[in-house]
């Protein structure tokens, strides 16, 4: 909400400085996003007199005038019809600038040449008239800049409102704020019950008195609809940001602007016969002000007249009932609608109004008197007519009460931690409007009827700590019992996992958890997936199922960026729809393309394979795990495998399948892993192992096999033959040629083997080693070498 | 025979001695068995008696000399030889290293740790929570019926279920007092999600929210401890503003300022725990209160690590990422 101070200047006047006001409302919860000053929207516009009105020779409809400034005179050619020697008016000289940035230039119309020209309020950018020239008050002293004389110079401060306080969302409610917080003095405008020249009343039906407990309707006939809105208010709107509409509209928003209650005006030709307030219908529609069609839903409270909507209570009015240039007649609505009643129903028809706004966070049920003879009075000031009386519907048990809280002293100390002095506490309350009823140490706050939101004890509390001060309040140590208690590592063991990650080599990367639809079903079935209903964007559309999109998203990123090497991870939540349950679970993913080592003369060209993230993840692990030959479609099928850790699938490594690397352009290879990260974070328990003090014994063994037999068979087999024995397997060296035959490889196995409490004899190992021999030779048809 | 003759000539001697073998000949020359200066002291008894002691201490001084030049020699043919040796075999060790790839915590992971070591000090226990919520825990049990204005403040993605992801952490925080009765002192870090896009807001962002509940608490130690946490986190005094504020969840709220180069930048929200939020969760409020607050990470780590862009965090640019190393 934006107000101007010259306004609120008139209401309050403290001695501070704009600046220290916005800083104590500030402080006080009202928070003041902007102070900006404003200017006219117009530059070097002067005040004029004209003093002779002459035919243009060549176009009827043209006059030229003379006219004059407090010491020059000039001529200009102009077309409005409201021309006549000495009228005060407003004149854009050479050099000027209009709204939009228009200068003014000298230029000869149909072959008189026109100085300047002078300006309706439209093209001062003050309202929509711009049929006639600007006619000013005589008191404006000649050849004076116009933005001066009409105190046009301003600030505009805009607030951040919270929801609570409803009450502020007025010039009313931020000058109460000013009183109290700069402990001035507060002067509304008096407000009059105007003078009622008609008796015409309006009949006024409450269908559903619980969401709409009070209405007040008013007649005026006979206004003038098209009357140019006085300089003030379209100044004091243009502000606010609200535009110029005419002069009944623009009326009624300013004294919204002024009370903080909404106000409708309808053409009384559209519901003469009656009002009726309803929930509506199903199938009923209505054209709204903005010429868009609303399906209205049968919760929705209407205004209804001879079976027709006219308006949706407190959001927006039809467009056929509301005030047009044609309009004579009108009726005044002034209503309290219930806040329960109408929540959510703005956002559901995508209609956020000022009027919406108020109504929803509730406006004070004892102004709508006082709003609609304000209204009444600047209406037959400004646009004429004659008033009819004020004709009410309502339902008293309704209409909110003034709140009875009980509270302590106590309590306001317990729940501050700092001691205030009891009449200070009192002082405040009533300050705010508050009625208090005090005895032994507890009282009783009557609430004042525009604070709907004091409710507890709790928010008195607040009431006092924010008008003091919050700084005021000294602030003092924590207590608590220091317990110590076996529980979960404070960061669990994904720092754990993340500083091992970095040790490793590898930057961590944090990707949105949104991706899209497409993408994610490259990764997971889409029967699983779980979607956003209300996505930021379109590709974003679908809680990802895996990190590796993420992954190479960024990879892509980076190369686009000439970075041709890199190792990144992401430990984060993954989501899938299994057996109509929702499974959240952490993972933690890597993704490696380009050189193994940076750029150096003692560094290899090689680039990255699956051993290098083999040997990432076995580091990462920390102890023996299984790997066996993987199929995932996003991965190579020749290149990728499966991690089991102590029975228990752990996730899987590889190269990207040609497919992925086809769909994301990437042009190099990208290898990954993907590991459950709550199975692999689960606390190793650290336990000692023996060590044997006698010499180990290594022997090696070079032996040809058939190429699909895998190293872990073969470690199996020595394993299991060994047994305890066996402290060590290593594959010293594999390769294949011609010689072999097309179909073998030869690998060359070493094994060291120690006794726990002995010297291993020679005998005894060369037993074992034939044993083994004969394994390999039965089980997978292996021969020496 | 002229003792001082004989030095010169040794001493011209040793000056051209180019090794080591070359000085013991000249040792061996002169003051070996048969060497000259041995041998003039042979020649001794022959002196008379009053002249023997003057001559005596001649020969004596020129040994000493020629002794002392030996020495002198041999140790600079050493260092001359070990120079030689070293710039014979001297490695660059300019040149670059055999290196690796230099891994980085993500700056959000760096900024989050911190925020945990320092509350866990403080007895703060760390708790977690799904990040797709149901709307009870996410808006109802923090005191958000639904159709409350507050749920404007909170830009909600909504899942096709009824659920909801979660458009902060404070749920955790109701899940743990659903489980456990005061004292509670937990923080709960994680992703929180809001639709929201531009220069400081990012539609995903990680939050830690801390709750306090136990007999006694107040605002006082509120205060207290929101800025010692900040002057931790930022390990400098810094200016800080306490203003009031709204949040369905808290009574008195507050918004906390710190005063940055560009003004006052808001960091954080907290507040006296609204008792209705401790009754819907099993807590009495009349024999217990508490506070709450609430941050966001990737602020404080833009504040703390001099990010302009929130956006910046997300782009993941490794250039940028191999800073926090």
């Amino acid at each position: 909400m934006k107000l101007c101070t010259s306004w609120l200047r008139d209401w309050v006047t403290p001695e501070a400085t704009t600046e220290e006001i916005c800083q104590k409302l500030t402080n006080a919860g009202l928070e003041v996003d902007s102070v900006k000053h404003v200017g006219a929207p117009f530059e070097g516009v002067i005040v004029v007199t004209i003093t002779e009105v002459r035919p243009h020779p060549s176009a009827s409809h043209l006059n030229v005038c003379s006219i004059r400034s407090d010491r020059d005179s000039f001529e200009v050619v102009c077309g409005a019809p409201n021309v006549a020697v000495g009228l005060k008016t407003a004149y854009a000289p050479i050099g000027a600038m209009l709204p939009d940035g228009i200068v003014i230039n000298r230029k000869s119309i149909k072959g008189v040449e026109s100085n300047g020209m002078l300006c309706s309020s439209k093209e001062l950018g003050l309202d929509e008239h711009g049929q006639v020239i600007v006619s000013l008050d005589d008191a404006f002293e000649l050849g004076k800049p116009l933005s001066e004389v009409l105190q046009m110079e301003d600030e505009v401060v805009e607030f951040d409102l919270t929801p609570n306080r409803g009450d502020c969302f007025s010039m009313l409610g931020v000058a109460r704020e000013v009183s109290v917080l700069c402990d001035c003095s507060l002067s509304t405008p008096s407000i009059q019950s105007p003078r009622e020249t008609i008796s015409d009343r309006i009949e006024i039906h409450l269908d559903d008195s619980v969401g709409c407990p009070l209405y007040l309707g008013r007649i005026i006939k006979s206004v003038d609809v098209n009357a140019p809105t006085p300089w003030q208010l379209s100044h004091r709107l243009r502000c606010a940001g609200t535009r110029s509409i005419n002069v009944i509209v623009d009326i009624l928003n300013y004294v919204m602007l002024e009370l903080g209650q909404p106000m409708h005006a309808f053409d009384l030709t559209y519901v003469e016969n009656g009002i009726v307030v309803r929930k509506a219908l199903n199938g009923e529609q209505l054209i709204l002000l903005d010429g868009s069609e609303a399906e209205l839903e049968s919760d929705t409270l209407l205004i209804v007249s001879d079976g027709n909507p006219v308006a949706i209570a407190g959001v927006v009015g039809g467009l056929a009932s509301a005030v047009q240039p044609s309009t004579v007649d009108i009726l005044l609505e002034v209503a309290y609608f219930s806040p329960a009643n109408l929540l959510g129903v703005a956002r559901r028809y995508g209609l956020h109004t000022d009027a919406s706004t108020r109504y929803e966070r509730g406006v004070d049920p004892t102004i709508q008197k006082t709003a609609m003879n304000r209204a009444t009075e600047l209406i037959l000031q400004y646009a004429g007519g004659s008033s009819g009386p004020i004709c009410e519907a309502r339902t008293e048990k309704y209409l909110p009460k003034r709140r009875q809280i009980k509270a302590s002293y106590e309590r306001i100390e317990n729940l501050t931690g700092c001691q205030f002095d009891a009449t200070l506490i009192d002082q405040l309350l009533t300050k705010i409007g508050c009625e208090i009823e005090t005895s032994n140490g507890e009282f009783t706050v009557t609430t004042p009827p525009h604070r709907f939101d004091l409710a507890i004890e709790e928010d008195l509390v607040e009431e006092v700590c924010r008008i003091v001060g919050y700084d005021q309040i000294p602030p003092s140590p924590l207590h608590g019992i220091l317990d110590i208690k076996s529980s979960p590592r404070a960061r669990g063991d994904a720092g754990d996992l993340r500083q091992r990650l970095v040790h490793l080599g590898y930057n961590e990367v944090v990707t949105y958890s949104f991706i899209h639809h497409e993408t994610n079903t490259l990764f997971s079935d889409s029967q699983l997936a779980v979607t956003v209903a209300n996505p930021i964007s379109s590709d974003r559309d679908t809680m990802r199922a895996s990190l590796i999109p993420g992954l190479i998203q960024v990879c892509t990123y980076n190369v686009a960026r000439q970075q041709n090497a890199g190792c990144i991870f992401e430990y984060g939540q993954c989501f899938i729809h299994k057996n109509d349950e929702l499974v959240q679970k952490n993972f933690v993913s890597g993704l490696l393309w380009g050189r193994r080592e940076p750029e150096s003369w003692v560094a290899s060209k090689d680039t990255v394979d699956i051993f290098d993230v083999k040997g990432d993840i076995e580091s990462l692990i920390g102890r023996n795990c299984e790997w066996k030959p993987a199929a995932i479609n996003w991965l190579s099928p020749s290149c990728s495998a499966e991690v089991i850790l102590d029975d228990v699938s752990l996730g899987v490594i590889g190269k990207l399948s040609d497919e992925i690397v086809q769909k994301f352009e990437l042009d190099s290879e990208v290898y990954v892993f993907e590991l459950a990260a709550d199975v692999l974070g689960k606390n190793k328990k650290l336990t000692m192992q023996p060590i044997s003090s006698y010499p180990s014994v290594r022997r090696d063994l070079a032996i040809v096999l058939k190429k699909q037999v895998t190293a872990s068979e073969i470690e199996l087999l020595v394993r299991e033959v060994s047994g305890e024995l066996l402290k060590q397997f290593i594959v010293f060296d594999v390769y294949e040629s011609e010689g072999l035959g097309k179909d073998n490889k030869s690998m060359g196995i070493g094994m060291i083997f120690q006794h726990l409490s002995r010297t291993l004899e020679d005998s005894e190992v060369n037993l074992l080693l034939e044993k083994i021999t004969r394994q390999l030779g039965t089980r997978f048809n292996a021969s020496l070498r | 025979m002229k003792v001082s003759n004989l030095v010169d000539r040794a001493t011209a001697d040793i000056t051209n001695a180019a090794d080591r073998d070359s000085i013991e000949q000249i040792r061996v020359k002169y003051l070996g068995r048969n060497g000259e200066i041995t041998q003039l002291l042979r020649t001794l008894k022959t002196v008379p008696q009053v002249e023997r002691p003057q001559v005596g201490a001649a020969i004596h001084e020129a040994k000493k000399s020629i002794e002392k030049a030996l020495l002198d020699r041999l140790t600079a043919l050493e260092s001359q030889r070990q120079q030689e040796l070293t710039s014979e075999e001297k490695i660059d060790v300019t040149l670059p290293s055999r290196s690796h790839f230099r891994g980085s915590l993500h700056p959000v992971t760096h900024s989050l740790a911190l925020i945990e070591d320092i509350l866990v000090r403080a007895n703060f226990k760390v708790a977690q929570g799904p990040e797709i919520e149901d709307e009870y825990h996410n808006f109802e049990a923090l005191n958000i019926p639904p159709n409350h204005p507050a749920r404007a403040m909170h830009d909600t993605f909504f899942l096709k279920n009824g659920m909801v992801l979660r458009t902060h952490t404070s749920p955790v925080q109701i899940r743990t007092m659903e489980q456990e009765q005061p004292p509670i002192r937990i923080i709960c870090p994680g992703r929180v999600y809001r639709r929201d896009f531009d220069r400081t807001h990012t539609p995903m962002f990680h939050q830690v929210e801390g709750l306090v509940v136990d007999k006694g608490i107040n605002f006082a130690q509120l205060k207290a401890t929101m800025i010692n946490f900040i002057e931790a986190f930022f390990e400098r005094q810094v200016e800080i503003r306490f203003r009031a504020s709204y949040f369905p969840f808290t009574e008195p709220s507050a918004e906390v300022d710190v005063l940055g180069e560009s003004g006052w930048q808001e960091v954080m929200g907290c507040g006296v725990v609204h008792p209705n939020v401790l009754s819907m969760s099993g807590i009495n409020p009349k024999e217990y209160s508490g506070f709450a607050f609430g941050f966001g990470a990737d602020r404080l780590a833009m504040l703390k690590y001099n990010i302009p862009d929130l956006r910046m965090l997300f782009d993941n640019d490794l250039r940028f990422l191999r800073q926090f190393n």
